[in-house]
């Protein structure tokens, strides 16, 4: 059958997971163009995964919240996180591919379990609301509506559409972050929260 | 038709067909089709967690195989074998959905004339 | 100008998984196949499994119809048969390239999505 299975050292440090195994399954003995492939990380992330929904642009997150398993859209893939530390991916280049983004999402689980643990996090049951009425026509409202295409975008609305998906940061749009708007400023911080705000690119 | 549901009513390790069938909806997603995977009857033990498979068998771990299947593709596992097996839902793997007839029903029903039933 | 109506044909895909004695899937499957071909139809053929057993060459069965023959009647009508590499490669008949019937190409569980996107029809015989 065609799996190997590897256990790699990712975080020697690593405040909750270090290490990785790694398994690429592939149907059939041909060679082909993209792979798919099973982790598990060296911990249960039971705890992190619902305050990792908020970590990552809403439109590039899929949350199953009664059995806490959170899809994510990136890197050009589907990754999957489950409670029990299993991640899967699809559409992998190759175990290196994988490896790299699995330790990107690695850094993240370590940096969030930290912050966790100093109470500095918010997670997915307290920003539920939230997260339901977000999107981008209620985003639109909130932003300058001048379609000045400083953001790179034609309009405003589809720069509202790139921030929901995260191809967009909100600090690229200058009317706003030169604090020529700041009650549009305010309508952002009442509809997104701080937390959602600062995944969407608000370094302030 | 563009879309498939493979349904399995044999056990793993017993017969290759179990693990086979998640090879074709693997293969499936793969090339962008909708694939979902019904376990029935006794196909009901592929979704049991914690598998070791070893010794000659040499198979691979048909619960992990569901874990690449979900969540492009659903693996329904049918409660009343579960029940009739003294199955729990504890006793899966996360990547499992439980539904009962009447769910099941209306799976069947939703599917579209394009839609493919393959039993391996 | 002379418009003509071409009739598309349908296409049926049958999935094949045991070997070919223990069970008359074979005998099935041909039979469907061969009324189909008659009925305008493409037929593809796909051995999965144990079915990558039935395309060896030189079987003479004794008081079981030899489904070898069976098979080579239905790639002389058109239908397209393909086995599956990781299947064959483990029952042992994939290094040697004359162990099937000629017009049986070994290929890949590829081409079941392949054909399930094509097909209008598709018939599982399995054990």
């Amino acid at each position: 059958m065609e799996i190997d299975e590897l256990e790699y050292e990712i975080f020697e440090e690593g405040p909750l997971v270090k290490k990785v195994t790694l398994q690429q399954i592939k149907p059939c003995i041909i060679a082909e163009n993209m792979i798919r492939v099973l982790m598990q990380l060296d911990n249960e992330i039971g705890e992190i995964i619902p305050i990792l929904v908020t970590q990552y642009p809403p439109g590039k997150v899929n949350y199953i919240e009664n059995k806490q398993i959170l899809t994510l859209n990136i890197y050009k893939r589907s990754v999957t996180l489950y409670p029990s530390g299993k991640i899967s991916m699809n559409k992998t280049i190759d175990k290196e591919d994988a490896l790299e983004v699995v330790t990107s999402i690695m850094e993240v689980i370590n940096r969030v379990y930290i912050e966790s643990n100093r109470g500095d996090t918010v997670d997915y049951s307290e920003m539920k609301e939230k997260l339901s009425k977000i999107g981008p026509l209620s985003l639109y409202n909130c932003l300058p509506k001048t379609d000045c295409e400083e953001c790179g975008e034609v309009t405003c609305m589809a720069f509202a559409i790139k921030l929901l998906s995260g191809d967009r940061k909100l600090e690229k749009c200058k009317p706003l972050y030169d604090g020529r708007h700041s009650e549009d400023v305010s309508c952002l911080k009442e509809l997104l929260g701080s937390q959602i705000m600062k995944t969407m690119g608000w370094d302030v | 038709m563009d879309s498939i549901l493979i349904i399995v009513d044999k056990a793993p390790y017993g017969y290759e067909d179990t693990f086979s069938a998640f090879y074709v909806a693997i293969a499936c997603l793969n090339r962008g089709m909708n694939a979902d995977v019904l376990l029935v009857g006794d196909g009901i033990y592929a979704a049991i967690k914690n598998q070791v498979p070893g010794g000659s068998v040499n198979y691979p771990n048909v619960g992990e195989l569901s874990y690449l299947v979900f969540p492009e593709g659903n693996i329904f596992v049918h409660l009343e074998s579960m029940l009739e097996r003294g199955v729990e839902e504890d006793n899966l793997v996360e990547a499992a959905q439980i539904i009962n007839d009447t769910e099941l029903y209306e799976i069947i029903k939703s599917k579209t004339i394009e839609n493919a039933f393959i039993r391996i | 100008m002379v418009n003509t109506l071409q009739e598309v044909s349908k296409t049926l895909t049958i999935i094949l998984t045991e070997g070919p004695y223990r069970s008359q899937y074979v005998e099935i499957a041909h039979n469907i196949a061969e009324s189909a071909i008659r009925n305008g139809y493409r037929v593809n053929l796909f051995l999965y499994m144990d079915a990558t057993h039935i395309p060896k060459k030189n079987q003479n069965p004794h008081s079981f119809p030899n489904v070898g023959e069976k098979l080579k009647n239905l790639i002389k009508n058109g239908a397209d048969v393909r086995a599956c590499v990781r299947c064959a490669t483990a029952r042992g008949h994939a290094c040697d390239k004359s162990a099937y019937l000629t017009g049986v190409s070994i290929t890949s569980v590829y081409d079941i999505p392949g054909w399930v996107l094509e097909s209008d029809k598709i018939i599982t015989l399995s054990g």
